[in-house]
């Protein structure tokens, strides 16, 4: 094993690697599912260090429609990479996009050692230098049949954007930008992190149904008086309760905080924490989650959408 | 919540061991009765399977040893009075029955609810039209097919679809009777076969899609209709190939997201549509190249594949199927790995698993080896790696096989029509240079799961040998002996140069959740890439080396005993360790032991996991042939062998010291020798003097033994035998033909327990394991019991044995004979612990462990007459040979019990499945020899009212001796004959000798497999079919005349 290639943490634990490259510093984050390119491509990811606790990758295609976003993930370590031809194309693709990778990393055992503090800063020592060759993707305006719903792009995933699609909202895109007036649209969906929070109150003054999904949550609980806390998680298939119905939900998380105290009506619960992941208060929905089709379509109605 | 009105509930068992039918739901019943019983309700059980943990007493309130038939589950139901009934845990036994008692309409009569799963949805998911009108209203694509009664139908529905056709009949266990059919007379052979085989007399017709990829979920649904996934399984081996005989991987690996979430997706449309409350498993036929897909069948019910699950995530499917059954919603149930999250929670596994059939061809040669549609594997090895070739690579040396491959002229053909060898025939390719290409074209295995074998043998055959290279290999999942044989030294040389390097495996946890939070699970793997998680180990370690896969001559049996020793070991205050691999068992319950190895049974991989539990001594005795193996490789590391010593284990396998020690004792057994070379083999066989018994040292079930009767036989059976066992002489026995009767005995170095004696009904020459046996003995001599006390006694002393003692005898009028002693539990040992109530593997611990027994000498025999009959799988064998012999040729075994000898005969032959006449025809075609001895058995069947038929040369017999007796042609003297009669279905039983030795007459062999695939009894031992027509007679009311 080559001691040179390692992912050193701040606390100086080293966890060799046997392969890699790309030297980057950020802050190393546990990832518990195998979608390995949506989460690496998402942009909550931006900046991150992403510790993939799945076995091996590197055995099913690169396929482009699981890239999420331009942006992504510092880089990524992985137990095993495959050996043959996919196992290369996944190499080669994160090579392309800038994203350093380290392989043959006992992940686990990173995993035990971060769980006392869920998050901490580390450097992905690999060998090599990364040259970058990222395609930039522009917002857009999707006409569909169904409701209009203004979307405040803050890091939004292509799968999102797929499933409202899907459901038949016409969609006009914003990307990091909240316009200072709405027009013709029906509601607004605001999702992803780093929004300016002057803006929300012109949102707010809007009327329209608002749906807040992602890290961006956090800022309208604040504003309507909420709290939150500093729980990241990144990972799919998470169970929530949906406290009205009992019903259990499996969702996908991509948050760097959580919710502690909500304005309105709690939602749903977490239910390995308890803590609140959704609330309601009149025609403002916020979810720390992504959720499937079905009850995204569900919670859509509910606001009038 | 739980659903309060239910207090007292029936659960079903599945019965005897059958191919497609195992021990997974041994596994499934302990632990819902168990979890049953934790609510506070009443268990109820009915199961005819004495080798099972959950029959033990301690598993439910009361346990029913009974044949699972309508009648008996009624007389329970009307007795006992259940709440509920839940018909998932069984298998297709339980699921079958549920459906019986529900439309006969006694679950209605006697007020029994159906928990769980209810009937419309078990019907849904079973019949096939109602299944695929399901599947069109939820928009769920299925292969176009049509489901038929007559072989007309199916004519018509092939001209519709076009070959090539699968065949699949309906509630069929294991694919029974299914089959692809390329064109018209495979499809009539097929289709025949599927409407006999399905109990409602109806197959579907599919479209092939052989070649797609062969993808698995397990879900799991509570009333709530809260639904989750918990687990993907990929096949590596294509549509085409019964999953059971697949190899499987978990998780799926190959998937883009995009598959992963359209096959979830639609696997829990699927459960919810069908309002499964409990465990589910859903396969998928998925193109190999796109997203396109069908679904090929949905299991209502714990499963093969959901033991596999289970062991492969530790998420317990069956136990939570039995809560959910109660009420309790999956957010209600605790995940005991974890105790922090509950059962709504999916499991997230940091590691690989492959699961690897175990097939019986290694007994059956004559076999056809084809895999297909239809399951042939017996059981199953499961593997845990952080890769898929360290994974798989632990999986195949699991197997304990080193299979003869064909010659690579044929490679070509084996690779593309699979045969149980086809993993080792694709290394050797792969060694001779084939592309993966090649491999996967030919194969239609995905390729990154053969590049990643490719890729793994070429480094293996790099010529490097450094400390980092070693680490390479070992973390790819190469044993030892694997290096060891490329570079061309002793096994033991490379274990010293991984002490020597510091090359040491790191034991990892299972925890359901891939480390997210703090567990303290008992289940652990080894691996090669990654350090060890560190051992809260509390008091000093016992290890318990378990039995491996189940296969003929070592199944569930040996199980049961290793599930006892690791109690008792915890019972004294011990950490219990066991180390195995079979997934479908109870001692692979990481709630059985403190510490759960799962782990390859062979010394590089054993010998790590003592160094790092540092064990008080290790136990040998219950893990079969398995075990024992590795008794002198773990004593040469200097860790103790509790019990029984390698010397006393050498004493009584080594048969030149055996005979010194009977000599010694003054104990006879039948005359023989040990031989070494062919001319000594001949010499002895005609000293002593046909017919002879011949078979390979160090064997268990009697594999490869034989009666042989000539120079010629015995020169056909040295050309096989010795290539078997070359490092180990064969042994030559006279034959004697009488009664066998064999003890398990408890020795603890200076008293014996023994707690019955059992007597077989047919005489020596059947295996033990394929004869029945009776407790207590029906016709031994007060003298002959006696005698075998005695030499039981001296023989166990003698050897200083400590534990179990197996010994078997043949009994000729008052003499007795020594046959085999073997210093291990035996397959008979739950039956006799059962019948006796002597905790036989319990009290063999305790001695282990430095107890002394509290009471010696032959128990005398109490309670009812209890008989042990095997079960057999031929309708799954093609090609193998019926007639039972000195090798062991039976999957399971059931119980029989009842006051009266011929009653429990009688209930124990119903409970095997054999499906026996009350009236009707019987043929007889029997060997010359034979003929003398059919004339009171024939005689008696024609009194009780059959029709008797017979060949040419029997007719007469019989007719000349006043039987009235018809003449039916042989095969070769044309229409009407007798494989015609049994197509006919004119004939419901078959009496059947052959005429010498090993070769099977071509006629009889194909009566005796038409019989088999039809279910039409067949019995080739006359002592069988006597006792048969006793219990027949028995039962039957007779009309007398006045004298």
């Amino acid at each position: 094993m080559n001691n040179n290639k390692a992912l050193v943490l701040r606390d100086g634990t080293k966890f060799p690697a046997k392969a890699g490259f790309g030297r980057v510093k950020g802050q190393v984050v546990m990832v518990y599912s195998n979608n390995f390119i949506e989460v690496a491509t998402d942009p909550t990811s931006e900046g991150l260090i992403l510790v993939f606790t799945a076995p091996q990758a590197g055995l099913a295609a690169v396929v482009s429609n699981e890239i999420e976003s331009n942006k992504g993930a510092k880089g990524v370590v992985f137990q095993n990479i495959a050996s043959g031809t996919r196992g290369d194309e996944l190499r080669s693709f994160f090579k392309r996009r800038g994203i350093a990778v380290l392989e043959g990393v006992d992940t686990r055992e990173v995993a035990l050692h971060l769980q006392e503090t869920a998050a901490i800063s580390g450097e992905l020592q690999g060998d090599t230098e990364l040259a970058v060759d990222c395609k930039t993707v522009s917002g857009k305006r999707i006409p569909n049949s169904g409701n209009r719903l203004a979307v405040i792009d803050s890091g939004i995933s292509e799968s999102l954007i797929r499933t409202l699609v899907e459901l038949g909202y016409d969609l006009t895109i914003y990307e990091n930008t909240i316009p200072d007036e709405f027009l013709d649209v029906n509601g607004v969906l605001v999702v992803g992190e780093g929004l300016p929070e002057n803006k929300l109150e012109s949102l707010q003054k809007s009327g329209l149904p608002l749906i807040f999904m992602g890290e961006v949550t956090n800022y309208i609980v604040r504003s309507l008086g909420g709290t939150s806390g500093n729980d990241l998680r990144l990972g799919d298939g998470y169970p929530v309760l949906e406290k009205e119905t009992h019903k259990v939900w499996s969702v996908n998380f991509r948050r760097k905080q959580n919710l502690e105290k909500v304005p309105g009506e709690v939602l749903f619960l977490d239910l390995i924490s308890n803590k609140p992941v959704g609330f309601i208060k009149g025609k403002v929905i916020g979810l720390e989650f992504t959720p499937e089709k079905s009850l995204l379509q569900q919670l859509l109605r509910r606001v009038g959408l | 919540m739980r659903d309060k009105s239910i207090k007292k509930v029936l659960v079903i068992g599945s019965g005897p061991i059958v191919i497609g039918q195992a021990a997974e739901f041994d596994y499934a019943g302990a632990q819902a009765c168990q979890a049953l019983k934790e609510e506070g309700i009443e268990v109820i059980l009915l199961n005819s399977n004495p080798a099972t943990i959950m029959t033990d007493k301690e598993m439910a309130h009361k346990v029913y040893l009974e044949p699972i038939t309508p009648e008996i589950a009624e007389q329970i139901i009307r007795k006992e009075r259940p709440d509920g009934f839940i018909a998932g845990l069984g298998g297709q036994t339980g699921l079958n029955m549920a459906l019986t008692l529900a439309e006969t309409g006694v679950l209605d009569r006697y007020g029994v609810k159906l928990l769980g799963t209810n009937l419309e949805a078990i019907k849904k998911a079973e019949d096939r039209e109602l299944f695929k009108e399901l599947m069109e209203e939820i928009g769920e694509p299925i292969c176009p097919g049509e489901t038929v009664k007559s072989l007309s139908e199916a004519k018509q529905v092939a001209s519709r679809l076009g070959y090539p056709l699968v065949i699949r009949p309906a509630f069929t266990l294991g694919g029974t009777g299914g089959g692809m059919a390329d064109n018209e007379s495979e499809l009539e052979i097929y289709v025949k076969k599927g409407l006999e085989a399905s109990p409602i007399g109806q197959v579907l017709i599919e479209k092939s899609v052989a070649g797609f990829r062969e993808i698995e979920f397990e879900v799991m649904r509570d009333a709530r209709d809260n639904a989750i996934a918990i687990c993907s399984m990929e096949n590596v081996d294509p549509v085409g190939i019964h999953t059971g005989d697949s190899i499987v991987v978990a998780p799926a690996l190959t998937l883009s997201q995009e598959e992963m979430r359209l096959l979830k997706g639609a696997a829990l449309k699927i459960i919810r549509a069908l309002k499964i409350e409990g465990g589910c498993n859903v396969q998928f036929a998925l193109h190999p190249s796109k997203s396109e897909y069908y679904i090929i069948e949905v299991n209502p019910r714990v499963s093969r594949s959901s033991a596999l699950a289970s062991k492969a995530t530790g998420y317990p499917i069956a136990r939570v199927t039995a809560k959910v059954a109660l009420g309790y919603t999956l957010d209600e149930i605790i995940n005991p790995l974890t105790k922090k999250t509950t059962a709504v929670f999916e499991p997230n596994i940091d590691y690989v698993v492959v699961k690897i059939p175990r097939w019986p061809f290694d007994k059956f040669k004559s076999g056809d080896r084809h895999l297909g549609t239809q399951m042939k594997a017996t059981g199953e090895v499961m593997a845990i790696g952080r890769s898929f070739i360290e994974a798989l690579q632990k999986a195949i040396r699991g197997l304990e096989l080193k299979p003869d491959l064909p010659p690579s002229t044929e490679w070509d053909k084996y690779l593309q029509k699979a045969d149980d060898r086809r993993i080792f025939i694709i290394e050797e390719t792969f060694r001779a240079g084939y592309s993966v290409e090649k491999v996967a074209n030919l194969t239609k295995i995905s390729k990154p799961f053969l590049e990643e074998m490719k890729n793994a043998l070429a480094r293996l055959l790099i010529s490097e040998k450094s400390p980092s290279w070693l680490s390479e290999l070992k973390g790819l999942g190469f044993s030892d002996q694997q290096i060891a044989n490329q570079w061309q030294c002793p096994e033991q040389d490379i274990r010293k140069l991984r002490k020597e390097w510091q090359i040491t495996p790191g034991y990892k946890r299972v925890d359901t959740c891939a480390g997210q939070l703090r567990t303290n699970s008992p289940y652990f793997y080894s691996t090669y890439q990654g350090i060890d998680e560190p051992l809260d180990k509390q008091g000093e370690s016992v290890v318990v080396i378990g039995s491996g896969p189940i296969r003929i001559g070592q199944g569930l049996e040996f199980d049961y005993a290793t599930v006892h020793a690791i109690k008792a070991i915890r019972k004294l205050g011990y950490r219990a360790v066991i180390i195995n691999n079979n997934p479908e068992t109870v001692s692979t319950d990481f709630d059985i032991s403190d510490a759960l190895y799962f782990e390859p049974l062979t010394l590089g991989d054993v010998l790590p996991i003592l160094e790092r539990e540092k064990p008080l001594g290790v136990i040998v005795q219950f893990g079969g042939q398995t075990s024992i193996k590795l008794a002198s490789g773990i004593a040469n590391a200097g860790y103790k062998i509790l019990g029984s010593s390698v010397d006393t284990i050498d004493r009584a396998e080594d048969r030149e010291r055996f005979e010194e020690l009977l000599e010694t004792l003054k104990i006879p057994r039948p005359k023989g020798a040990g031989v070494r070379t062919r001319d000594e083999a001949f010499k002895t066989a005609n000293l002593i003097g046909y017919p002879v018994l011949v078979r390979p040292s160090y064997v268990l079930g009697g594999r490869a033994m034989e009666i042989v009767y000539s120079d010629d036989d015995l020169e056909n059976y040295l050309k096989e035998a010795v290539s078997i066992s070359e490092d180990h002489p064969i042994l030559i026995d006279r034959y004697i033909q009488g009664k066998e009767a064999e003890v398990d005995a408890i020795c603890d170095g200076e008293k014996v327990l023994i707690p019955g004696i059992m007597e077989h009904i047919e005489r020596a020459g059947v295996h033990s394991g394929d004869s029945i046996a009776v407790y207590p003995t029906k016709s031994l001599s007060p003298q002959a019991k006696e005698k075998i006390a005695s030499y039981t006694e001296r023989i166990a002393l003698a050897l200083q044995a400590q534990g179990m003692v197996n010994i078997q005898f043949v009994v000729d009028g008052d003499d007795v004979y020594i046959i085999e002693v073997n210093p291990r539990a035996s397959r008979t040992v739950p039956f006799m612990s059962k019948v006796t109530n002597i905790p036989m593997a319990e009290l063999a611990t305790r001695v282990m462990l430095g107890e002394k027994l509290t009471e010696s000498g032959l128990k005398p025999e109490i309670g009812d007459i209890a008989v042990k009959a095997p079960v057999f799988s031929f309708a799954k064998l093609s090609q193998v040979d019926t007639v039972l012999g000195p090798e062991m040729k039976s999957t399971g075994e059931v119980l029989g019990r009842a006051p009266v000898f011929y009653q429990a005969l009688y209930k124990a032959l119903i409970a095997s499945g054999l499906s026996i006449p009350q009236e009707g025809t019987v043929l007889f075609t029997v060997a010359d020899k034979d003929k003398n001895e059919i004339l009171p058995l024939a005689q008696g069947f024609y009194e009780l009212g059959y029709r008797l038929i017979a060949t040419t040369g029997t007719a007469a017999y019989l007719n000349v001796h006043g039987i009235r007796t018809e003449r039916v042609n042989k095969l070769f003297e044309g229409s009407p004959n007798i494989v015609d009669l049994l197509q006919t279905g004119e004939i419901d039983l078959i009496i059947n000798t052959i005429t010498k030795g090993k070769t099977p007459a071509r006629e009889g062999f194909q009566i005796r497999r038409r019989a088999a695939e039809r279910g039409i009894p067949c019995l080739t031992s006359l002592d069988t079919a006597t006792a048969l027509y006793e219990a027949l007679r028995k039962i039957q009311l007779q009309a007398t005349p006045l004298l």
